[in-house]
């Protein structure tokens, strides 16, 4: 169930700008809620709807996600392919030098999350309004603290939170690499740093 | 739910739902329902509500099964669902909250014409909603409708927009008033101020003339009461008020029998079906029974005056009136700029216009607007289009011929060709006889036409049958006094009695001929013969007293031009070579054409 998880959880994080934001958030909160039905029911669904095309890794990780959770077959084999990741034309600014109380709730939570090394934030431009994005790297059960900075950053009055929590190693995707340059520090474990468990397994 | 009765039940679950779930997936669930995805909206809600484990009373619960169910989400929310639990109430609390904030302006700000038939209530929800919720207090709009205008879920979802895009967050719940609603809504009007209130009605025209300025909300109350008060039952208010309506126009139109006594008597009841009860306001189909003058009132209203329709139905005079307007405006385009100002005796032929009208949009060849087939038969005379002199003569000019002047372009852009004219040339030539008396009578040419004023002497109404000699050719420049250049040619053939009294103006030397009475005819003759045997017929009578008016001499002159047209002609062509004072016609034909190679001239006569 682990791997499910997991493998579910570096699917929606490589969705990141593929994906709406009122959606992907959703998603990743039940993935943290734990609602898979949900999940095998819903992410298959939405994929076709909003005609997002996964490469032959990102295929991977969604059968071994959402397959035992009851997705529909026939929808998993709809889904298109894609040779690349479409890389999404947005851009990110570190943001102000303050650090609001939105931000201070993360830090708060995310130092007594174990394995987690960094965070970062960021602000998306591109839409209507620029998006706050927070960027955590190294995280055990990386998808349980998302969901919770996003429920945090809701309350704070986020309405889409967009919260990434990577790997502490190998390469991310196009869109993080770009918010983790665009974006500020907000505090760093140096003594974190080794032990960390997870790594990345994609490639971008 | 894609069944007929999708609509209500997804009304009353989402209604349902309120409270169970964020309110911005509630909001996103509205709007899906409001755009059709019904199954879309189903899917969120189950997965999320599924995904929360939430606890729902039995009805709630079986409503999501049966939508999840309908929308094929692949949730079986029955099986999945926490098993249902009745509720006493809503654990949810609200309070009004300030009375002037920003959520109230923004609502004040709303067009009136969202918000028609509608009563606004503002409170503010201090317990969290759904397992993300977002920060509290959380602004609830609630808004009862009186009479179902549109869709609720629409409306709801249009207000959200228009608050979103305000800059406000806040959720908004759509209530039938008198329905039964939940108790998380009921809970909430208990703690909820009134923002702004209008009745069915009132206010679709404040829409447009008015906008709504930021007000307290009780100032704000009164002026809606006070726009209620001054505003016309519109159709907006009411869709099944306007067929009526206009059903009762049109047979007001038809029958313009409406007296005028009922039409006031109608004004007089306009305040009373405007103050009329909400209770009553729904029953807007029946009222239009049992007035039937409120119809009227309302079409009189939409137009802006103060009158009733009855006042504007009768057509005959309205159209007196009106046709001249447009026929007026229409003598002031270039087109028509020949007419002559509109007087009594136009007038009477002013109908005419109507059925040229059309001509022009209706006309299948697009390069045949009026003046351009004239210029393109007659040659590159530019110059004859605005005929200025015909403005200094059209004060004293009859109307008639002015018209005739005025319509008869269009008539021959639509017959281009001139065989027709020549078929109806006899009749229409001694029907316009009269009319051109009087332009022979001032003596001038003010169509600048030479060839048909000059015909047109005082007493000679003879020259028309004369001509029939040539009617080949004449007919067609007869037809159409406005062009110039064709009367230019006509000249050729007139008579000396006819070219003598014209004054003529032309700044061509062939066509002008000596404007001195009995003695220019000599001197008429040589100009022309030297310039080409045209007006070789004016030339013919050389002695003054073989000139009279008489209709056998004048084709005995007219024949024996032609006689000598002929050997001119001949003549000429043999020695057209070094004929350098040459017509056009001839010298052009002659310098510009080899023909004569292939085809002799001789033999071509």
């Amino acid at each position: 169930m682990t791997q499910a998880e997991q493998a579910c959880h570096d699917l929606l994080v490589r969705l990141a700008g593929r994906l709406p934001d009122e959606l992907l958030w959703r998603l990743r909160d039940w993935l943290a809620a734990g609602g898979h039905i949900a999940l095998g029911a819903m992410l298959p669904r939405e994929l076709l709807r909003h005609r997002v095309g996964l490469t032959d890794e990102e295929r991977e990780l969604l059968v071994a996600a959402v397959a035992g959770w009851g997705a529909s077959q026939r929808l998993l084999d709809a889904v298109l392919p894609a040779h690349a990741a479409d890389e999404p034309d947005v851009t990110f600014r570190p943001g102000a030098d303050g650090v609001d109380q939105a931000a201070l709730s993360v830090l708060a939570v995310v130092r007594g999350h174990p394995g987690a090394v960094e965070l970062r934030q960021g602000w998306r431009s591109g839409g209507r309004h620029e998006q706050r994005i927070v960027l955590v790297l190294g995280a055990e059960r990386p998808w349980t603290l998302t969901g919770t900075l996003q429920r945090l950053l809701r309350v704070h009055g986020d309405r889409t939170p967009c919260v990434e929590v990577l790997p502490p190693h190998g390469e991310p995707p196009a869109y993080h690499q770009a918010a983790i340059i665009g974006s500020a520090q907000l505090w760093r474990s140096t003594a974190a740093l080794v032990g960390t468990t997870t790594s990345w397994t994609g490639g971008g | 739910m894609e069944n007929e009765t999708a609509p209500d039940a997804t009304h009353q679950l989402l209604l349902a739902l309120a409270g169970r779930v964020d309110d911005d997936l509630l909001a996103w669930a509205r709007e899906l329902v409001a755009v059709g995805e019904h199954a879309h909206a189903a899917e969120l809600l189950t997965a999320s509500l599924v995904t929360d484990r939430a606890v729902l009373p039995e009805p709630v619960r079986a409503g999501l099964a049966d939508a999840a169910r309908a929308a094929h989400t692949g949730l079986d929310a029955a099986a999945t669902l926490p098993p249902a639990r009745p509720e006493d109430g809503t654990a949810h609390r609200f309070e009004p909250g300030p009375a002037a904030d920003a959520v109230s302006a923004a609502l004040l700000a709303l067009p009136v014409r969202q918000l028609q038939g509608c009563r606004v209530l503002l409170t503010r929800r201090v317990t969290p909603a759904g397992s993300a919720p977002g920060p509290l207090p959380h602004p609830v709009v609630l808004v009862e409708v009186e009479v179902r205008t549109c869709p609720t879920d629409v409306l709801a979802y249009q207000l959200a927009v228009a608050l979103d895009r305000a800059g406000v967050r806040a959720s908004v719940e759509v209530l039938i008033a008198g329905a039964t609603v939940p108790a998380y809504h009921a809970e909430a009007l208990r703690n909820a101020h009134p923002i702004r209130s209008f009745e069915i009605g009132d206010s679709f025209l404040a829409a447009a003339d008015t906008p709504v300025a930021p007000a307290p909300p009780a100032v704000e109350n009164a002026q809606a009461a006070a726009i209620a008060d001054s505003r016309v039952p519109t159709r907006a208010a009411n869709p099944e008020l306007a067929e009526p309506r206009r059903r009762k126009r049109f047979q007001q139109v038809a029958g313009s029998a409406q007296p005028a006594a009922a039409t006031s008597a109608s004004n007089e009841q306009l305040p009373n079906t405007r103050r009329r009860s909400p209770a009553r306001a729904q029953t807007d189909d029946s009222l239009t029974t049992h007035m039937p003058n409120l119809a009227e009132l309302i079409a009189a209203t939409e137009d802006g005056t103060g009158q009733t329709a009855a006042t504007e139905v009768p057509a005959a005079p309205h159209r007196a009136t009106r046709i001249p307007t447009v026929r007026s405006s229409a003598a002031e385009a270039p087109v028509a700029a020949a007419s002559v100002p509109a007087d009594s005796l136009g007038r009477d032929d002013r109908p005419l216009a109507p059925p040229r009208r059309p001509a022009g949009p209706l006309n299948a060849h697009p390069a045949l607007p009026s003046p351009s087939p004239r210029l393109r038969r007659c040659g590159p005379v530019p110059a004859d289009r605005p005929p200025l002199p015909i403005t200094e003569s059209t004060v004293v000019q009859p109307a008639a011929s002015a018209r005739f002047d005025a319509i008869e372009p269009a008539r021959r852009d639509q017959e281009p060709l001139p065989a027709p004219e020549h078929g109806r040339w006899p009749a229409s030539a001694h029907a316009r006889t009269p009319t051109f008396t009087p332009l022979a009578e001032l003596q001038t040419d003010p169509f600048g036409i030479t060839g048909v004023a000059q015909a047109a002497e005082p007493g000679v109404a003879p020259p028309v049958p004369a001509e029939d000699i040539c009617s080949h050719r004449l007919p067609t420049e007869k037809e159409r006094p406005p062009t110039r250049p064709v009367g230019r040619r006509a000249a050729r053939h007139r008579s000396a009695g006819e070219t003598e009294e014209i004054p003529r103006t032309v700044d061509h030397p062939e066509d002008a001929p000596p404007a001195s009475g009995a003695v220019a005819p000599d001197e008429a003759a040589r100009p022309t013969t030297e310039a080409e045997g045209v007006p070789e017929t004016a030339a013919e009578p050389s002695d003054p007293s073989l000139r009279p008016e008489s209709l056998a001499r004048m084709l005995l002159a007219r024949l024996q031009g032609e006689l000598l047209e002929g050997r001119r002609l001949r003549v000429s062509r043999r020695a057209g070579i070094a004929d350098g004072s040459a017509p056009n016609r001839s010298g052009g034909r002659k310098s510009v054409v080899p023909r004569p190679r292939g085809n002799p001239p001789d033999s071509a006569d």
